[in-house]
């Protein structure tokens, strides 16, 4: 069963669109969501989420159809967004409070033996929390309620190497039970590279590509040289290129490079900036 | 819908302390100045009414400001909260704070008649009623505006439903006192029955207030789509 499966969907602004997208989370695995500032990721969170109103196309959501059943879906959803989205003078205790309320499965015990594991004040107000303090405890909310899907959407931007560090030790401990998925947008590669399973690349709206991470180090690696030997490959070898005075740097499929051009491994950071910049 | 009434006691608890001396203002003053010293009886209560009431409406208007401000909004919209008990929490939650001012109101006036022995009870219910409709209107109008523009929308129509509100009393107020003509608006509310006044007032007002709860489902998130 797939975790997300989205169809065909679209959604048109003035300026911008989401055309067409096709996208499938595994159950049990991690997708994580890449693109460059408005290239649709927290527009397809929010239609995902029914936040906003898709144009046409399908969500199902843990089997369930969104259309129909998003209430009871997000039962078993954990969301984290770039901010924490709650009234900054509430300490986490009354957050545990309030989100007892609201979430049918919350487990208070869980929530606060993960506030103790990350070192949360407990009776801090949010005001006083550092940022990633606030991203913790957002990822703490969002899985003390049993969720089998967490969606973050830009959760680990604008945060120091360290804490993005312990962010992506939580998920990998989230993704231990097998039936346990995350659906995470981010514009730092890096750390999607750590996570993932699954990679896919959003570029103006459009899903660039969407692949197994490590199908992505199997087919594609990267070539330094010059400029002339890069023209003596096939062009439907090279996925993108990059020239300078230096000489030459080019994402390519491995499978069609001749053999005496040294390849190595590939770089996603590099694979999704040489796509989108081929692209314009 | 526990949990939103939850979250909002809790961000209460400051403009808790502004509701308490607005209520001892409002009591102390009500008290000082309701009593007409000549007759001993009790005189109308409109004016402080309104205004003791619109400031309580506008503590559950902060509110939703509040919930924007956190983007608590946005939470709750991809938590299992739907759109429809998120708005009709706020709804119920004016309701609440209507409720309580007309306590408030009642109980100083309920001292005032034992004090004065001047027990014009239906007179009372009737003002009482009228002034509620005031900020149940002002309501009305602001929320929907709120949640489909945001909060600056929400407090400028806030601000001119109650500058327009003034305007109106003061216009009255001076029509009245150097034209005959408001006499006859005078003496339409003096000459028509009380209770269907009441009930004319009740049926309008609440039908507008439920009208604009069921905007407001529709407008919540209507920005973004």
């Amino acid at each position: 069963m797939n975790a997300i499966e989205i169809r065909g969907l679209c959604k048109n602004y003035k300026d911008f669109s989401i055309d067409n997208l096709n996208l499938s989370l595994p159950s049990g695995c991690v997708l994580g969501l890449v693109g460059e500032n408005g290239a649709g990721k927290s527009t397809t969170i929010k239609l995902i989420l029914k936040m906003i109103r898709k144009d046409s196309g399908s969500i199902s959501i843990l089997g369930k159809d969104s259309e129909k059943e998003i209430q009871l879906v997000k039962e078993d959803i954990g969301v984290v967004f770039d901010e924490l989205y709650f009234p900054a003078d509430l300490n986490p205790i009354q957050i545990g409070k309030i989100l007892k309320c609201m979430y049918k499965n919350w487990d208070n015990e869980k929530y606060i033996t993960l506030l103790e594991k990350f070192s949360l004040p407990v009776k801090k107000p949010v005001k006083k929390y550092s940022k990633g303090m606030k991203m913790k405890l957002g990822i703490t909310a969002a899985m003390s309620h049993n969720a089998k899907l967490l969606i973050l959407d830009e959760a680990t931007s604008g945060l120091d190497p360290v804490v993005r560090d312990d962010i992506i030790d939580m998920l990998t401990d989230f993704t231990r039970e097998e039936d346990h998925s995350i659906l995470i947008s981010s514009h730092i590669v890096s750390d999607l590279e750590k996570l993932c399973d699954y990679i896919a690349f959003l570029h103006k709206g459009k899903l660039v590509l969407c692949e197994e991470k490590d199908k992505l180090y199997e087919q594609y690696g990267l070539i330094h040289c010059t400029e002339k030997e890069l023209e003596e490959i096939e062009s439907s070898a090279i996925i993108g290129k990059k020239t300078g005075s230096y000489g030459a740097e080019a994402i390519v499929i491995k499978s069609k490079v001749p053999s005496g051009i040294q390849v190595y491994p590939l770089d996603i950071e590099k694979l999704f900036i040489f796509m989108v910049k081929e692209r314009g | 819908m526990k949990g939103l009434f939850l979250k909002d006691i809790y961000e209460l608890r400051k403009p808790g302390n502004f509701l308490v001396i607005l209520t001892v203002i409002f009591v102390s003053i009500y008290s000082a100045f309701q009593v007409d010293p000549e007759t001993n009886k009790l005189s109308d209560c409109l004016t402080g009414g309104v205004m003791f009431a619109i400031m309580f409406s506008f503590i559950s208007l902060s509110l939703v400001t509040s919930d924007e401000r956190s983007k608590w909004d946005k939470f709750c919209i991809s938590s299992p909260v739907s759109k429809k008990q998120f708005v009709s929490e706020k709804y119920l939650l004016f309701l609440f704070f209507s409720a309580a001012a007309s306590t408030i109101m009642s109980v100083s006036t309920i001292v005032l008649m034992i004090k004065t022995n001047d027990f014009n009870i239906k007179q009372y219910i009737f003002q009482l009623i009228l002034i509620m409709c005031i900020p149940l209107f002002m309501m009305s109008i602001c929320v929907p505006l709120l949640y489909r523009y945001g909060a600056s929308a929400g407090a400028a129509a806030f601000l001119i439903t109650f500058l327009l509100l003034v305007g109106c009393l003061i216009t009255a107020v001076l029509v009245s006192a150097f034209n005959n003509h408001f006499k006859y608006i005078e003496n339409f509310f003096i000459d028509t029955d009380k209770l269907l006044l009441t009930l004319g007032a009740l049926v309008l007002f609440g039908g507008i207030y439920a009208v604009s709860w069921m905007i407001s489902i529709k407008c919540i998130g209507k920005r973004e789509d």
